[in-house]
């Protein structure tokens, strides 16, 4: 048994005991969800059958499935985690061992997505299962196997995006404004919210060019099939090319951010 | 021939920057634009050398720059200027080869995971030192056994007592068999009986398996009964390297005297150099500065019919908080306070490399 198989093994265990939280928190996030949903049927009550290529069955599935990537991929606890252990000075511990702390936190992150949706599971169900008319299977099977590449890759997106900002924490006293500033800039240009084909063209294809939507929007339209298989290769290039960047920024800013604790003191 | 030494400290030097707010919502606000940064010299320029298997305590007071001078050797700080060397790495350069042969013990932080039991972080140090599955159950049982905490081992680690969680953060250091081990404060905040355990153990552990062992302590319980050798760090410098008893020795002043007079005697002498401490019926208590000692104590045996007579030494503890005051009585001297103001008293041979 690896290291990490144990470290992802102790994180299951530890977040368990959170368990309660995580069943409220995912019970209250689907509130936005809920609205989202209201609204849509509200728009397409008024008489339009297909509004920017969607039907209302399509329109309502896009929410299912983002909430079902955000619940299994978007990291919730990871980010204070981080920046705590960095303010407390708990980073020491990993300093003087051998070990890697991106790949410690990257173990305890699968383990926290785990336990999230395990328990969000319920209160999920219960969404989907109120909806179930309008959920549509994946469009076909290269969709299914894209859509499962681009969760995982979207997974290991969301988690290099968290622990850069909790990075900041080497040299600003409390993250929780820059967090704020990205989970803003990712509720809107991930696609969350909405499907990011509403917008206009050109902004659409210029947040393409941003990590962002490789986060969701780009999984979900894998999904339903909105993609051919070029631009979704494309797509699965584009997150790949994401991480890479990101991998080498959280490495950049590590040695920056130890540099500042080793040497100015932390 | 001669083995080099373990640890290798030459002038290293550590200073601070920090931001002095000047007081009131004034001060906040020009804080804003022209901070003011102030400079402390946390460490010295000290210089020692470490052989392997010993034990050395550094004593100071809060803030006298013992946690950084360990900070530093384990890697965790650079210093400003100076060198150090500890096993033949360049413990800031924290490689790897290095992270696998000490530990740090840092009392008043935690390392084992709060909510599970102490067994599974031992178990996550066992997988990242790469101790093999048979070697490793072998360890925690000898050192759980000794520390007598091996039937705690499935308690959740925030249900433990601070004893038995240093103790079982102490286990999790030694698991890998360190060959240095540093100690910050190992016994802060333990009652006496854990305390008792844990030194035990050290002593023995340090005996036993030649670990050279570097710990910080206020108990100076601690230092006497653990440490052969003793640097004593102030304001950042050197100033005492050598047994304990030597300080005492060398920094104590007085020794007290127990005198026992038949019934109804007065002690009275006007022209020996003594004060009466205490006073129990026919026992005297009195404080005799060491220079005088002999010949005040000679005086009053020939003058008085003596029944019992008691020395006592001046507690280590005492002779430090003598020279402690003595470097800083009051914060404001302590700031501008220069060891070689007190260079008569305290000029130390050893201290010098």
């Amino acid at each position: 048994m690896s290291t990490d198989w144990l470290v992802f093994r102790l994180g299951l265990q530890n977040t368990a005991t959170y368990r309660t939280n995580f069943f409220f928190r995912a019970l209250f996030g689907l509130i936005p969800m809920i609205a989202a949903i209201a609204i849509w049927q509200a728009i397409f009550r008024s008489g339009k059958e297909i509004i920017a290529g969607y039907t209302l069955a399509q329109m309502l599935s896009y929410y299912l499935i983002a909430t079902v990537i955000e619940m299994t991929t978007t990291p919730t606890e990871d980010e204070w985690q981080v920046a705590t252990d960095i303010k407390d000075g708990t980073i020491s511990q990993f300093l003087i061992r051998p070990i890697d702390y991106l790949r410690y936190r990257f173990c305890l992150f699968s383990a926290n997505r785990v336990i999230y949706t395990v328990v969000a599971l319920a209160p999920i169900s219960l969404i989907i299962g109120w909806k179930a008319d309008y959920l549509l299977p994946p469009a076909n099977g290269s969709a299914l196997i894209g859509f499962a590449c681009s969760l995982a890759l979207s997974a290991v997106l969301q988690f290099l995006l968290v622990y850069l900002t909790a990075l900041l924490a080497f040299w600003v006293l409390e993250i929780s404004t820059f967090s704020f500033m990205l989970l803003a800039a990712q509720r809107l240009a991930s696609g969350e919210m909405f499907p990011l084909d509403l917008l206009p063209r050109w902004l659409h294809q210029l947040l393409m060019l941003t990590p962002f939507p490789y986060c969701m929007f780009f999984p979900v339209t894998v999904y339903m099939g909105r993609l051919d298989t070029n631009t979704m290769l494309q797509g699965l290039g584009m997150q790949a090319i994401w991480i890479g960047i990101l991998f080498a920024a959280t490495r950049l800013v590590w040695e920056r951010g130890l540099r500042t604790f080793t040497v100015v003191g932390g | 021939m001669h083995s080099s030494p373990v640890i290798e400290v030459r002038g290293l030097t550590r200073k601070f920057r920090i931001y002095k707010k000047q007081p009131g919502l004034t001060g906040a606000l020009k804080g804003l634009f022209a901070r003011k940064y102030e400079t402390i010299v946390a460490v010295d320029a000290v210089s020692f050398t470490i052989e392997k298997g010993e034990c050395v305590g550094f004593l100071g007071p809060n803030g006298a720059g013992k946690t950084t001078m360990l900070k530093m050797l384990a890697g965790l700080l650079h210093p400003s200027t100076g060198t150090a060397s500890v096993l033949g790495f360049t413990p800031w350069e924290r490689k790897h080869e290095y992270r696998r042969q000490f530990a740090l013990l840092l009392g008043q932080k935690n390392q084992l995971w709060w909510d599970l039991p102490a067994r599974e972080s031992l178990a996550l140090n066992g997988k990242i030192y790469r101790i093999p599955p048979s070697e490793f159950h072998r360890r925690v049982d000898e050192l759980t056994e000794l520390l007598r905490v091996s039937d705690k081992l499935d308690v959740m680690v925030r249900e433990l007592s601070l004893g038995e969680r240093m103790k079982f953060e102490l286990v999790a250091a030694l698991l890998h068999q360190p060959k240095v081990l540093f100690l910050d404060e190992p016994t802060i905040g333990l009652d006496v009986v854990s305390q008792k355990t844990v030194r035990e153990f050290l002593r023995d552990y340090n005996r036993r398996s030649r670990t050279t062992i570097l710990l910080t302590s206020h108990y100076m319980s601690d230092i006497e009964e653990l440490c052969d050798r003793t640097i004593i760090i102030d304001e950042g410098r050197l100033f005492f390297d050598g047994p304990l008893a030597e300080i005492i020795d060398r920094f104590a002043q007085f020794r007290f005297v127990t005198v026992v007079l038949e019934p109804g005697a007065k002690l009275e002498f006007a022209d020996l150099p003594f004060e009466v401490v205490g006073r129990l019926d026919d026992e005297w208590r009195l404080k005799i500065a060491r220079p005088d000692f002999v010949r005040v104590c000679r005086n009053i045996l020939n003058r008085y019919a003596v029944t019992d007579l008691r020395v006592e030494e001046v507690s280590a503890e005492e002779v430090m908080r003598d020279i402690f005051l003595r470097a800083c009585s009051t914060p404001a001297i302590c700031s501008d306070f220069d060891a070689a103001q007190l260079a008569p008293s305290f000029a130390e041979p050893s201290a010098v490399l």
